[in-house]
């Protein structure tokens, strides 16, 4: 065991990596990612480091090494937790649950998504896909494409308010959205499928027969009701379904095709961006492509059209 | 080696920087006015130059010599410009004026004549400004860089060449119209005194209102009488050149003409020239680069990334007054072919980023 010492030094080493210039702006996560790649490419140079005089000399190697992946992870997840608690989840209202015939104590379902983001974060994919989320959130990918396509009324809120079957306005469509989002990262979660529990897969591991697939999704969906209970199942396939090619969603998840090409968007987003002169802007570089590629990423194409103009006629 | 050659480089910058505003102040100094011994240091100063621009000249040539690159030097790094604007104004121009204010006698004055003759190559002075492009180096676009020098050159060679030939056939040069009016004052001066029998009324009227009262007329002297002196001697050995000046002695009157209104005048033409060309050069910095940028070099420049580096995706910003033009026509290519292209070859290898940020210093600031 690590002593108390230990520990704070430890804090205090990786406090400083991910405050450094190079980190800012990133999502948590984001930075964990950028630690570890480092670590990963140059073992040699990081077990130096971890050995030095100013770190611990006399610890063993692989002990000061997990202590640091310890600590990194800890931080990380508390940083996040702790945006998601004060920032992006304070102001989410749930309105969008009286479509769905449920009433909700708001707090409770806060602490109730926290909770269970918790548990997810403990999964390195998980983190690493909740960078979109969080972008999502920081940087108001929602409130900014939502907003204008609810004013121009064009695709995207035909698809927003008719075909999703709800009449949603926008401030719901939003709330909706950013709830989905903290919801979905599940898919990235491994879980055992088979009786001895030694298949463990999740949404994306291609070996998984067709049998085994809808059991996966059903474990999922169970997981989801246990964590967040009282829950309209159609939510949580919302969410599921946005990793879904947009042929095979259900024509009324439209949500669930909007928030594939946002949070796409999102996990490649870039925050700190000195723009070369001649080049676009990100946002409109992004959609250009993914609508020249739309098959590929499995998006409607009519969507990411729209969102391509947005950016363009915002400046985004 | 490298930090002594970067220090010896922006040395050499100033010293051009300095010598562009020596020759401005070199003809300013002659419009305003100022005392001769100002204008001797400016000349003192520009044969300074002179010699540090043939020194470096000269290096550069040896060491270019050496590494068998002096053609490549001399040819198309702009070794001509720092040979002409090196040797020929220190032989010619500065060189022959600093011996000229250090000496006097016969032998200066036939000096005096050769730098007349050769006195075009003065102009050669104002090409030194295009040696600053060579200085300054724009880290983004080496193709702008050279681009700008290039048209910057051509139009500052074209207008030198225009001014060598101009004063080659004097339609510049305000010598025939200084000869011209002094030959006028000595042929009046002379018929006015062939044809005054004595120093009559008339005589001394006409004197009196005409040739004295000239505005050039600094002193004027008759049988031995001072009737006009507007100056002391020591004003004059102060304010006046050799050329700025004429002694005229026609029986019974000996007078100084005052010659520096001309002076003035050719000073002004070539500040203007000095100016058309500083002028053009700084639009074609300020203005053309920034035109050259947008509808070329910043273009080129994002698609060179966007095909080097697999996480750079951004799309040409592209000007829509422009797109007909083979750049842009290109660059909608690239958007709308290479990136989605480049994008779906990346999807399908499944290819990750997997270079971080952060280097070894970051680790080592803990």
């Amino acid at each position: 065991m690590a002593e108390q010492v230990d520990i704070k030094k430890m804090q205090d080493f990786v406090l400083s990596l991910l405050s450094s210039d190079k980190m800012q702006g990133l999502a948590p996560f984001a930075a964990e990612k950028q630690v570890l790649a480092f670590v990963k490419n140059n073992p040699q140079q990081f077990q130096s480091i971890l050995t030095s005089e100013k770190l611990y000399p006399s610890m063993p190697v692989q002990d000061s090494f997990n202590l640091f992946r310890k600590t990194l992870t800890q931080l990380v997840v508390h940083e996040t937790l702790s945006s998601l608690e004060n920032e992006f989840l304070a102001n989410l209202k749930f309105d969008f649950l009286l479509k769905y015939q449920q009433i909700y104590d708001e707090a409770t379902l806060r602490s109730l998504i926290l909770s269970f983001l918790k548990l997810l974060f403990n999964n390195a994919t998980v983190r690493d896909n909740f960078i979109s989320v969080y972008y999502l959130f920081k940087f108001n990918f929602f409130e900014k494409y939502i907003t204008k396509a609810y004013q121009r009324k064009e695709y995207i809120y035909n698809e927003l308010f008719k075909v999703s079957q709800h009449g949603f306005k926008q401030d719901e469509s939003l709330n909706l959205l950013k709830f989905l989002s903290c919801l979905r990262v599940i898919v990235f979660m491994p879980v055992p499928i088979d009786s001895s529990k030694k298949k463990i897969v999740n949404y994306f591991t291609e070996t998984v027969s067709p049998d085994e697939k809808k059991k996966y999704l059903q474990i999922v969906l169970n997981y989801l009701r246990q964590k967040i209970p009282n829950i309209d199942q159609t939510l949580f396939l919302l969410a599921i379904h946005s990793f879904l090619p947009a042929e095979k969603v259900k024509l009324e998840f439209s949500f669930s095709r909007v928030l594939s090409v946002l949070g796409l968007r999102a996990q490649e987003f870039v925050p700190v961006v000195k723009l070369d002169k001649g080049a676009d802007t990100p946002d409109k570089s992004w959609f250009n492509i993914a609508r020249k590629n739309y098959d590929l990423y499995g998006f409607d194409f009519k969507l990411v059209e729209e969102f391509f103009k947005i950016a363009a006629d915002e400046g985004w | 080696m490298k930090k002594t050659v970067a220090i010896l480089e922006n040395v050499i910058l100033g010293f051009i920087i300095l010598a562009v505003f020596q020759a401005f102040f070199e003809d300013f100094a002659v419009v305003q006015g100022w005392s001769l011994s100002i204008r001797k240091l400016i000349v003192f100063f520009g044969f300074l130059f002179d010699l540090v621009f043939s020194i470096e000249f000269l290096v550069r040539s040896i060491v270019m010599a050496k590494q068998k690159k002096f053609i490549r030097y001399f040819l198309f790094e702009r070794g001509w410009i720092d040979f002409f604007s090196s040797f020929p104004l220190l032989f010619f121009v500065s060189g022959p004026a600093v011996l000229l204010s250090a000496k006097s006698g016969n032998r200066i004055l036939n000096l005096l004549k050769i730098i007349k003759a050769i006195r075009v190559a003065k102009i050669l002075r104002l090409i030194r400004i295009l040696k600053i492009f060579g200085k300054i180096q724009n880290a983004q676009s080496k193709m702008a860089q050279r681009h700008i020098a290039e048209i910057s050159t051509t139009g500052v060679v074209a207008i030198i060449l225009v001014l060598i030939f101009s004063y080659s056939l004097n339609m510049l040069s305000v010598d025939s119209l200084k000869n011209n009016y002094v030959h006028q004052y000595e042929t009046l001066l002379s018929n006015t005194m062939r044809f005054a029998n004595e120093y009559d009324f008339q005589t001394k009227n006409f004197v009196d209102t005409v040739l004295v009262k000239t505005p050039e007329v600094l002193y004027f002297k008759m049988y031995g009488k001072t009737l006009y002196s507007s100056l002391k001697m020591k004003d004059f050995s102060e304010h006046f050149s050799k050329s700025e000046y004429k002694k005229i002695n026609i029986y019974p009157v000996n007078v100084i003409l005052d010659l520096r209104s001309f002076s003035k005048k050719q000073a002004q033409i070539n500040l203007a020239f000095f100016f058309a060309i500083v002028v053009m050069i700084l639009f074609y910095l300020l203005i053309y680069t920034r035109i050259f940028a947008q509808t070329i070099s910043d273009v080129v420049y994002v698609m060179l990334r966007g095909m080097r580096e697999d996480d750079y995706n951004y799309n040409v910003k592209l000007n829509p007054i422009f797109e007909e033009e083979e750049i842009f026509q290109l660059a909608k290519l690239y958007n709308e072919k290479f990136l989605p292209m480049k994008n779906k070859e990346l999807l399908l290898s499944k290819k990750k980023n997997t270079k971080s940020k952060l280097s070894l210093d970051d680790f080592m600031k803990f």
